[in-house]
């Protein structure tokens, strides 16, 4: 981006605007106070009442001048804000757009690497499958990233058309879990069902393992103690479901529990992050979460603390069934 | 001419946190004769630097800890011959403009080939024995710059 000068800049821009608003206001009020008393001594010259001319009018001019420049003030102000925010949302997304980049090429690069490597040398077997499970996660990693953008696109379009179904929720956690066990090898996950009944709710299978996906994976990436670890609880509340996430990760400052779901936004984990993600990770768990007509809200203690996630989400009685 | 120099490998720090790009460029640095050390983030980056002075850098710009940029500019406090790579996902020529601000000797964009990685590798390594001028013994034999 390049940089603009001071002059141009928007909070310059601002002050500048006010203080010559303010001046002019200041400089209405003093000319017609000085015009007003001129012609009132010229009208006493003649004789005449001054208050015939005057009485009200002063009064009425100065409101209506301050209402005027109050308005006009307001404009300002809210211009200014929504400039800061366009201003704010242009830096996300470039930020994105690198990160992005960067997610899309280090898979990229790697698989080129190692298919040159391959083209070049005769490598023993032992190291060709090593290398070739490499390659694999790389298009893993890769098809994950572009299944994100496009998810991204799906919801945000709203066009969205789900097929929700009505299921126990305990058993599509507890199948995610083992189907996706290889992601999940290095850390410990416990589900827990605190409430002993089947939890039935209205799901979009696909949607919600993208939800899953996102929050399990995220738990076990800003994690630095070594062992991972997941707890997940499943509890009732009237006619809600909670279902809680807590992590021994590295925890979010109370700044950060609300920002963590906007666009673009990352929590800036400068000394011991791992490679930036996109920032969309959380953006669109929100979003799944929403279009289930659900809540989720994040919890920590500290950084270092860990942190827990808890979706809340509507429960269907056992007699309803079917989609909806 | 009774001082000849010591056959050993030159050696290479890779400064890297992507575990397969790192590993995949010390498999083709080996196979091309050189020692290679692998360092994952900016502050390993660094201390590898210190403790094993190597013959050449390759450096990702993007690291957890402190960022490639950052390394490279403590690098060049201290050492301004020793020839750095950068390899970045940032094709933008401003970066690459901040790069060789900063003192960077070659630049890279990720994805790049494989061949024209090694080819450069080679290339700075021998521009740097230039740099370092001739070895003792020879010095009236050739008058470098």
């Amino acid at each position: 981006m390049k940089q603009t000068p001071w002059f141009f800049h928007p909070v310059f821009v601002f002050v500048l605007s006010i203080l010559a608003l303010s001046a002019s206001l200041s400089l209405y009020i003093y000319w017609y106070v000085e015009v007003s008393a001129r012609l009132e001594a010229l009208i006493r010259g003649y004789h005449l009442d001054p208050r015939q001319f005057f009485e009200v009018q002063t009064w009425i001019v100065i409101l209506v001048l301050s209402i005027l420049v109050a308005l006009i003030l307001l404009g300002i102000l809210l211009i200014f804000v929504y400039s800061v925010r366009t201003l704010r949302l242009y830096r996300l997304q470039h930020n994105f757009i690198n990160n992005f980049t960067h997610e899309l090429k280090t898979p990229v690069t790697s698989l080129r690497l190692y298919l040159e490597t391959f083209a070049h040398h005769e490598l023993p077997r032992d190291r060709q499958i090593k290398y070739l499970e490499y390659m694999l996660s790389d298009v893993e990693r890769l098809t994950g990233q572009i299944n994100r953008i496009l998810n991204l696109a799906r919801i945000e379009g709203k066009i969205y058309e789900g097929e929700f179904v009505t299921t126990d929720l305990v058993e599509v956690v507890e199948r995610f879990c083992r189907e996706n066990s290889h992601v999940f090898s290095d850390s410990e996950i416990r589900v827990e069902n605190l409430s002993s009944r089947p939890l039935l709710c209205l799901v979009d299978p696909p949607l919600f393992e993208m939800l899953l996906m996102n929050l399990m994976t995220n738990a076990i990436r800003y994690n630095t103690s070594g062992h991972p670890r997941i707890d997940i609880t499943f509890e009732t509340e009237d006619d809600h479901l909670n279902l809680r996430f807590r992590d021994n990760g590295m925890g979010l400052g109370k700044s950060e529990l609300k920002k963590i779901f906007k666009k673009f936004y990352q929590v800036d984990r400068s000394g011991n992050a791992p490679s930036p993600g996109t920032g969309l990770g959380l953006y669109l768990v929100e979003n799944v979460v929403r279009i289930h007509k659900g809540k989720i809200r994040a919890e920590s203690a500290g950084a270092g603390q860990g942190s827990t996630f808890t979706v809340t989400l509507p429960l269907q009685r056992e007699s309803e069934d079917g989609a909806a | 001419m009774t001082l000849m120099k010591k056959p050993s490998p030159r050696r290479i720090l890779v400064v890297e946190d992507d575990r397969h790009i790192a590993e995949a460029l010390k498999l083709n640095l080996e196979l091309q004769g050189y020692e290679v050390d692998i360092a994952d983030t900016g502050t390993a980056g660094l201390r590898k630097w210190k403790d094993l002075a190597p013959d050449l850098i390759v450096l990702d710009i993007m690291l957890p800890g402190i960022d490639g940029l950052s390394i490279l500019r403590s690098v060049r406090l201290e050492d301004e011959q020793v020839p750095i790579l950068i390899l970045s996902a940032r094709s933008a020529s401003e970066d690459r403009v901040k790069g060789l601000t900063y003192g960077v000797d070659d630049y890279l964009t990720k994805p790049f080939e494989l061949n024209e990685f090694l080819l450069r590798v080679k290339r700075l390594l021998k521009r740097a024995t230039w740099a370092k001028g001739p070895a003792p013994g020879e010095a009236d034999a050739d008058s470098g710059p």
